[in-house]
């Protein structure tokens, strides 16, 4: 590792010249000492440098004098003039905007990134624009948020997840300090586990997706924790109707180690226990989670990061069933600055995501559990060679653990054998390498172009049943033929060879001083899926890995993009079209239920499918009225043809819409700082329904009056559609107290709008129960009412 | 599985949100939008191998969805019953849109299927149909525990007085009836328990009567109660039938008697019958989505035009328990 990281040196060593001269160092925020990801140092001739995921920048001019402008979105612009004679390192420190209505004259410099970066689809927000969003039920929610941009929409009220461009919810790769979240939610997808109080900012890519990433077709929401406040102590609480929360961070050692500690907690068990009735108040019913995360520097070169999130949903009804399930996530992180212009980062994670539920029959009680959890180790460089490339490479190797279903029946009754089926564990892992260039060829084009290498290998120890060989590559239990055991480590199945290589580019071409063209094309590998075959999804669906039977799902996305500034950039206008192919997807037969089930592929089948649409965005980016309205046309379809007989295809083998085609989506997102103490903000979402399936007909089999239909998703429930608003008024700070607190209230769905979460059909039935002959459609709602919110927030 | 997402559902929505959580009746809006089928030919029936039951099929035109009328039955349709490639012969109509023949009767292993004309006064669905093969399979055999029971009209079935009974008090016990069996031979075994009936009889002295019948509960239509070598390996078995339900009590001076009916049915018809299982009881939060449903009826001319139903061959079962108070 030395001798290799000395090449890597000596190799930057020499693409230098003579003449020229590196500046670098870290952009941070003055008050906490944090580094600032995607601040940018830029010098009167426009040459420039972005700093990454850990605040590092690194420039490398020609000896001269420059004037230099470091900016932030959301805080004041520094100017500079230095004399560079000689390679040196400056830190700046940058402030926070206090005083929002006044945000456009402080901000000297032009507003214009977004013009001079190849990468396109992608929005950053940060921790105060993420609050600047009306909360639900007294919480900033990250993924509420992330509904709100093109291109992102909501599965439903009470579902966990949100889809991208037409993805399922499996296709997106969800990070928390590098660590991956397997399911975002707590109850049933009512929150998310991300604390906004924890939270120091969030990327979502939902194409041009970067090398350094890949494992899902999608899109990739790349969420990191506050570091820790190098200076000073400080914290934040809010106490809401249903849960509270508590942020605490501060220097160990000054400039030198800093903590942050989170956690929040739902009560609305507690509030259940005022029940008279005995039924309710015994139940259990919360969640909590809890972060925390420290870092030290050993010196101006060397850092290290510990950051671990858990967090936990229960569920209970005393003597009947207990269900708990949770995410726990490990980082450890090491930044070592090999010279100014190479940066190294080593990243070890363990992520794991379980479930357990426990019944409490009088004859029997029953334990089931599942889980995932991965071990990933990374390394990543960022070598910035001169002004004109920023190089981005390095690789990881994940190791996967599957364990898709556990379940233990231990009978009261001594003299009935318990039972105990166990699903075989899986096991594989997934190495990646990668190597991306970010290259400004000149003032008006930028070119980012990169290549990652993935594969998979799909290991023991397990038994894989062998199916009688059918034309079309049909596998049923019936035509099951033998197993093959396969040792510890031994190789089931590898995904390996050319077929792993996944091109990623992204062009900017800036047309004139206020507009760009831009253009993206990435191919993702995506080898493990997510079995769920329900309305809405549950924790207990679980992730089965790529294997004999299971090919990983591959997507090409391309996507053209204009984006023109106004106002010198206060105002930005983004227009995108994309197309995105997939094949080897993931759906299921007709009727499966395919959770407890070893040979898991009988109850699915591979399609194709194809996503695409125009998204349009205009921002207000500063001034006291902020926000965005977003519109997006989408459609999202599949096709699914495999099988002997057309009966067994999906549709007879025709397109149809996948479950989340949604072809209009309309959000308005608005912050106001109406005053010095007080702020509003409302956001208002449309969406065409979701498909489902409606009966064609109905006729009756056996005395069963049932529904027909040939095709699948061949219908729509009504549009989506919910108006929040909030105001968060702050307590006026008479006596100069070192801590602020407010009120934020609010109402969410504010007219009351009855959304169906699905329709259902059924046969009516009389007051005994019987069956009458009469059908009906009926339609199920989560909030069919205005849903009102106070929550006392400090801040200290 | 089907009872830990209906607890799911319960507590997701009565713990957290239940009360802003609501069903509405969308009929008529649903009604407006929704775009309807084509009538097509829609078939029930049967080859069984009980003499008392035969061969039989019912014949009707589908109807949308929402419709509240009457099913239309076709009549004077012609039935040809196949056993593989040999003629069986016609099933002659007994009644409106029904066609029997008790001399018709199923043999295990063997497949089955029929062909049907439609007269040409059912405009759109007249002419030639067919069913596909349906495969006999066998049924199970029920066998003799490997613990001591009380046996009850040559079935098998656990209603042990040990600790297998739980008391709710003295005058009252739990039973949780379970089945012995031996499933055949190789994979694709399914059953398909189809109708029970649930009767309490008033029996003041226990077993040594009078008997005297109260109210008999029979299972709806819409409970399809299925199971496959999935969930029952092959070979020996012990397993509490899932429609039986919760532990029945039963009192000092009350017996209940259970008669249920299980068939023995293909893949093909299980994967049917799990569908239709799924969207007769569909609409819950959790549950699985409705999807579509095409059993094995076809055009004879154009084997991608469905008509709905199914035509299978089966073997039956008729079976009887009866718990009462061991004491």
């Amino acid at each position: 590792m030395k001798n290799w990281l000395l090449i890597i040196a000596l190799f930057s060593a020499l693409t230098g010249t003579a003449q020229n001269v590196t500046i670098s160092g870290y952009i941070k925020d003055s008050k906490s000492g944090e580094e600032l990801i995607n601040a940018s140092i830029v010098n009167e001739k426009n040459q420039g440098a972005v700093t990454n995921f850990y605040g590092f920048y690194s420039l490398t001019l020609p000896a001269g004098t420059y004037e230099f402008t470091v900016s932030y979105i959301g805080y004041e612009s520094i100017k500079q003039t230095i004399k560079l004679t000689s390679s040196q390192t400056i830190d700046f420190e940058l402030s926070e905007s206090t005083n929002e209505l006044m945000e456009v004259e402080v901000t000297a410099k032009k507003l214009d990134e977004n013009l001079n970066k190849a990468e396109m689809s992608t929005t950053q927000l940060s921790a105060k624009q993420i609050k600047a969003i009306p909360q639900f039920l007294g919480e900033f929610d990250v993924i509420r948020s992330i509904t709100l941009l093109p291109g992102v929409t909501t599965v439903g009220e009470g579902a966990s997840g949100f889809n991208v461009r037409g993805g399922k919810t499996d296709q997106n790769l969800i990070l928390l300090d590098q660590a991956p979240v397997y399911n975002s939610s707590h109850i049933f997808g009512f929150f998310s586990v991300f604390n906004g109080d924890a939270v120091r900012d969030l990327t979502l890519y939902k194409g041009g997706i970067p090398a350094p990433y890949g494992g899902r077709l999608s899109s990739v929401l790349d969420v990191y924790q506050k570091e820790g406040n190098m200076r000073e102590y400080g914290g934040t609480m809010g106490i809401g109707l249903l849960s509270s929360r508590l942020m605490f961070e501060g220097p160990i050692i000054n400039d030198k180690a800093s903590f942050m500690v989170a956690g929040r907690r739902s009560y609305q068990d507690l509030l259940l226990r005022l029940s008279k009735n005995d039924d309710i108040n015994s139940l259990v019913a919360n969640f909590y989670d809890f972060n925390a995360k420290v870092n030290y520097k050993f010196n101006d070169k060397s850092r290290l990061y510990l950051s671990a999130y858990y967090g936990k949903d229960a569920f209970g009804v005393p003597g009947l069933v207990k269900f708990n399930w949770g995410n726990l996530g490990l980082t450890g992180r090491w930044n070592y600055l090999i010279n100014d212009k190479l940066f190294l980062n080593v990243s070890s994670i363990y992520s794991d995501y379980d479930y357990a539920i426990g019944f409490d029959f009088p004859t029997v009680k029953v334990d089931n559990i599942a889980y995932i959890n991965n071990q990933a180790n990374k390394f990543a460089f960022s070598y910035f060679p001169n002004t004109k490339h920023n190089i981005n490479f390095g690789g990881e190797a994940i190791v996967y653990d599957f364990e898709p279903f556990s379940v233990t029946a231990d009978f009261v009754d001594t003299a009935i054998t318990d039972v105990s089926i166990e699903l075989q564990n899986e096991y594989a892992v997934e190495p990646a390498v990668y190597i991306e260039d970010d290259w400004k060829v000149n003032n008006r084009l930028t070119i980012r172009s990169g290549l990652r290498y993935s594969s998979f290998y799909n290991v023991g120890a397990r038994d894989v049943v062998n199916y009688t060989p059918t034309a079309n590559g049909t596998v049923r239990n019936d035509l099951i033929t033998d197993t093959t055991s396969f040792g510890s480590g031994e190789i089931i199945k590898a995904f390996d060879g050319l077929q792993g290589l996944e091109p990623r580019f992204g062009l900017n071409y800036k047309t004139t001083e206020n507009s760009a063209v831009k253009l993206s094309y990435n191919r993702m590998r995506q080898y493990i899926h997510l079995i769920s075959n329900t309305t809405s999804s549950l924790p207990i669906d679980t992730w089965r890995p790529s294997g004999t039977y299971i090919d990983p799902g591959v997507a090409d996305q391309v996507a053209v993009g204009v984006n023109r500034n106004f106002k010198e950039g206060e105002y930005q206008l983004s227009v995108e079209t994309y197309y995105k192919s997939m094949r080897n997807l993931v759906d299921y037969k007709n009727g499966a239920q395919p959770t407890g089930v070893d040979n898991i592929e009988v109850d699915l089948m591979t399609g194709r499918g194809r996503s695409y649409g125009v998204e349009v965005q205009l921002d207000k980016k500063i001034g006291a009225l902020t926000g965005w309205i977003a519109y997006t046309y989408s459609r999202s379809q599949l096709q699914v043809d495999l099988g002997a007989t057309p009966d067994e295809w999906i549709n007879l083998g025709q397109w149809y819409s996948a479950a989340q085609d949604k072809p209009h989506d309309l959000a308005i997102v608005a912050a106001w700082a109406a005053a010095k103490n007080i702020s509003i903000s409302g956001s208002f979402i449309y969406q065409t329904g979701k498909p489902y399936t409606y009966p064609e007909a109905r006729s009756v089999y056996e005395g069963i009056l049932y529904p027909f239909s040939l095709t699948r998703n061949n219908s729509r429930t009504p549009a989506y559609h919910r108006l929040d608003l909030s105001m968060d008024l702050k307590v006026p700070n008479k006596k100069e107290r070192e801590w602020q607190s407010s009120w934020n209230v609010g109402v969410y769905n504010l007219y009351g709008r009855n959304n169906a979460f699905s329709i259902f059909f059924e046969e009516v039935l009389d007051d005994n129960g019987n069956a009458t002959g009469q059908t009906k459609a009926t339609q199920l709602s989560i909030f069919a009412t205005a849903i009102p919110m106070i929550t006392y927030n400090l801040e200290f | 599985m089907r009872a830990m997402k209906k607890s799911f559902y319960y507590l997701a929505l009565t713990l957290a949100f239940g009360f802003t959580a609501c069903e509405t009746d969308v009929t008529d809006k649903v009604k407006t939008d929704a775009f309807d089928g084509a009538a097509a030919l829609s078939v029930s029936g049967a080859i069984t191998d009980v003499d008392t039951i035969g061969t039989y099929i019912d014949l009707r035109v589908s109807s949308p969805y929402l419709e509240t009328g009457a099913d239309t039955r076709v009549e004077g349709a012609t039935i040809r019953l196949f056993d593989g490639d040999s003629l069986l012969g016609l099933v002659p109509e007994v009644s409106p849109g029904r066609y029997e023949e008790l001399a018709f009767q199923s043999i295990w292993n063997h497949h089955y299927r029929i062909e049907i004309e439609v007269p040409s006064s059912y405009q759109g669905i007249e002419g030639s149909w067919e069913s596909t093969l349906d495969h006999c399979n066998p049924h199970l055999s029920l066998i003799a525990p490997l613990f001591p029971i009380l046996e009850e009209d040559s079935t098998y079935f656990d209603f042990r007085t040990g600790d297998s009974v739980y008391y709710a008090d003295a005058d009252s016990a739990y039973y949780s009836p379970y089945i012995f069996y031996l499933d055949p031979a190789g994979k694709g075994n399914s059953y398909w328990v189809k109708s029970y009936a649930t009767t309490k009889i008033y029996a003041p002295n226990g077993l040594q009567g009078p008997f005297q019948p109260q109210e008999t509960e029979i299972s709806p239509a819409n409970s399809i109660n299925l199971y496959n070598d999935e969930q029952s390996p092959e070979g020996p078995q012990i397993a509490r039938y899932n429609f039986l339900g919760p532990p029945y009590t039963v009192y000092r001076d009350t017996l209940i008697n259970i008669v249920f009916e299980t068939r023995s049915v293909s893949e093909k018809l299980y994967d049917y019958l799990t569908i239709m299982s799924t969207n007769v009881n569909n609409g819950g939060l959790f549950s699985v989505p409705y999807s579509p449903q095409i059993g094995n009826i076809r055009r004879s001319d154009d084997t991608t035009i469905f008509g709905l139903g199914y035509f299978s061959a089966t073997s039956i079962r008729f079976d009887s328990i009866t718990m009462f108070h061991p004491f």
